[in-house]
């Protein structure tokens, strides 16, 4: 049941494969505003790049975010999902992990490249790499929420800003200092377990509180 | 199927509301296997509200709903909506394999002799985008016969149906209705089957009706 | 029999009954204590030996930071309690609150900045307090404006209310979180909140602040209460006698 759930999200991801490169794009001139922005300058860029990759991130993954429920429930399909599958909470953890494996994953696959060009230490790749596998994971948990009490409105997009970001601060600030920290030398494995942690906790009240989302905004 | 009359689906003091008005307050209903109800009362009344606080997309605000268990599983009706449910991006079989009906998936040959039935034969791998309004209703009214549902939920089926279209549909609730289905349905055009129709008026109070 | 109760308590017109005459002395009670303590702040107690009479803010900004949180905190159990077992009245609460806390964050950000200014010598630091504020700021502020995105207030109830509920557990993680940023990075050890140990005359004011502006806080919150209802219920035939008597 879970994997045909799965697999129809995958498959509809893949079918509108534009918009899965979409935030990549975005991530990656996101990123390279900033030096032009500010300065070429390595020291500089590599002591503010953990937060600016992080950020760019953010904000790469939250732009994909309308593709999780907005298609379904304009054509139905979401009603019928939280209907007939005989257990809405797999309906949302499908489309959260799929979400996350078509625009998460990605993002972390090319964060070594921006870190690259962001000066970044490479003895900090892998704090970057595991802090943002996490990071992304706990957006598209947060997002699933956000998106399930806008889906139904018209200016969903912005609003949904406004109610994700706050909520995503504390990943943020964590996930940030751990790429920072490590690329001072520093230790960053109390950050990380932060961040699991935040990441336990979403995985198990998120589906619980989309899902009541959900059936407020397919009224 | 199922032995004729067995209560279905017991609904009592049922109100619902919506843009802070009450639709309708204190609507009692029995369902049993083998009835159908059609649901009239103005535009606006409440019927697709009715029917879809049934199904459970619409928090009811009082009373309460009680579908009855078979085989010590909750009845889910099979709902047929405004909307078709059909993705665009995915081809109409792809769009049946993949959308759960009744808390089941199901596989190729229920599926394809499904399609055959419903006129789409020729259509299992075009993308649903191609598909016109009535070819799209078509693939939503296939799953009307995939699944083994003891009860169904059609709000406006005829809708975009040719004539001999309607015609077939009636047929398809009739038969259904023989072999113990029910059937709660609202139609602005008038249906002819056969079987005995049954008629649920919706008013402000109903209370009053009775 | 305790049902019946609990629910003339939650019903509108009894609500509106009982507030008819609580209020108005409530309201009066919490302005003459504001004053006091304002006068007690602002005149009579002492200066603190580092930040001079700059201190004497702090009288206005910890009570509003302190109404600001704890109003986000009884908006969300409001909304849950609304939202769980469906009391209109509870929503109708959490809506008015909601402003009114919004409105104190802003107070707490606003007299934080001008503590800042003589203090180090810019109108803004990302101090924890200050941005524990502005995050709580926009907690309040997408709380209003989801539940304004509704056509259908009561739809807009019920999605308020899950958000709060979200939001409310992600409160203190979020303070915690910003105080260990804060930690990270700080420069001066002086603390906005100020020392540990207070003398007394630096205490009684600042509790009868907090006291008087919370007081005031939900005066005013149970005014908008009343005005809510007067919206919501308006077909309603008591209300009618009310404004026309």
């Amino acid at each position: 049941m879970f994997k045909r759930l799965l697999k129809r999200e995958l498959l509809r991801q893949w079918r509108s494969r534009q918009d899965v490169t979409n935030p990549l794009i975005f991530f990656l001139i996101t990123v390279s505003l900033f030096p032009l922005a500010v300065t070429p300058d390595g020291e500089l860029l590599a002591s503010i790049s953990g937060g600016i990759i992080w950020v760019s991130a953010l904000l790469a993954a939250m732009l994909s975010l309308e593709s999780m429920y907005r298609d379904d429930y304009r054509d139905g399909t979401l009603e019928l999902l939280l209907l007939q599958s005989g257990s809405p909470y797999l309906v949302v953890v499908a489309k959260i992990i799929s979400h996350w494996v078509t625009t998460g994953i990605p993002l972390v696959v090319i964060s070594p490249v921006l870190a690259i060009m962001m000066h970044l230490p490479t003895h900090a790749m892998t704090a970057l790499l595991s802090s943002l596998i996490i990071g992304t994971a706990i957006l598209s948990l947060i997002g699933s929420v956000g998106m399930g009490l806008t889906v139904g409105l018209r200016q969903g997009g912005v609003l949904l800003s406004l109610l994700v970001l706050p909520l995503f601060i504390p990943v943020l600030i964590f996930g940030a200092s751990a790429v920072t920290a490590a690329g001072m030398g520093l230790e960053y494995s109390g950050q990380l377990a932060y961040l699991g942690a935040y990441l336990a906790g979403s995985i198990a009240l998120v589906p619980l509180a989309s899902v009541a989302a959900i059936k407020i905004s397919i009224h | 199927m199922l032995d004729t009359h067995k209560l279905i689906l017991q609904v009592n003091k049922l109100g619902v509301r919506r843009s802070e008005r009450w639709l309708f307050r204190n609507l009692d209903l029995k369902l049993s296997s083998g009835e159908i109800y059609q649901v009239v009362g103005q535009n606006g009344a409440g019927k697709t509200s009715l029917l879809r606080c049934l199904c459970g997309l619409l928090p009811e605000q009082e009373g309460d709903i009680a579908w009855q268990q078979d085989d010590e599983m909750p009845i889910i009706p099979l709902f047929y909506g405004h909307l078709p449910a059909v993705k665009p991006e995915l081809t109409v079989l792809e769009n049946l394999l993949y959308h759960p009906i009744n808390g089941n998936f199901y596989n190729g040959d229920v599926i394809e002799a499904a399609l055959h039935e419903v006129g789409l034969g020729a259509y299992f791998d075009s993308e649903a985008r191609h598909l016109s309004a009535g070819q799209a209703r078509r693939v939503a009214l296939a799953r009307l016969l995939i699944a083994d549902s003891k009860c169904w939920i059609l709000d406006e089926p005829f809708t975009a149906l040719d004539v001999k279209g309607c015609t077939w549909l009636e047929g398809i609730i009739s038969s259904y209705v023989k072999r113990g289905g029910s059937v709660l349905l609202t139609s602005h055009q008038p249906v002819s089957l056969d079987v005995e129709l049954k008629v649920l008026e919706i008013v402000e109070d109903m209370n009053s009706h009775v | 029999m305790t049902w019946q109760w609990f629910n003339r308590l939650t019903s509108p017109k009894s609500y509106f009954d009982i507030t008819d005459w609580l209020l108005p002395p409530m309201l009066i009670i919490s302005v003459i204590l504001m004053m006091v303590g304002t006068y007690l702040g602002l005149y009579d107690s002492p200066i603190d030996y580092q930040q001079g009479n700059t201190v004497r803010i702090m009288y206005i900004h910890v009570p509003t930071a302190t109404a600001s949180m704890f109003g986000y905190v009884v908006m969300a159990i409001a909304a849950a309690v609304g939202y769980i077992w469906r009391i209109k009245m509870a929503h109708m609460a959490a809506l008015s609150i909601a402003p009114v806390g919004a409105a104190m964050t802003f107070l707490a950000l606003v007299t934080g900045a001008i503590w800042g200014k003589p203090t180090w010598g810019t109108w803004w630091v990302w101090d924890a307090r200050l941005t524990t504020e502005l995050i709580l700021f926009f907690l309040y502020v997408g709380f209003m404006a989801l539940h304004s995105a509704f056509e259908d207030r009561e739809l807009g109830d019920r999605a308020a209310g899950v958000l709060a509920m979200v939001g409310v557990v992600n409160v203190p993680i979020i303070h915690y979180s910003v105080y260990w940023w804060n930690t990270l990075h700080q420069k001066s050890s002086i603390s906005v909140a100020g020392k540990a140990s207070m003398p007394v005359e630096m205490l009684t004011p600042l509790l009868l602040m907090m006291f008087a502006i919370i007081l005031f806080c939900t005066a005013i919150s149970m005014y908008r209460i009343r005005n809510e209802i007067l919206d919501r219920e308006r077909d309603k035939n008591w209300i009618k006698e009310r404004l026309s008597a």
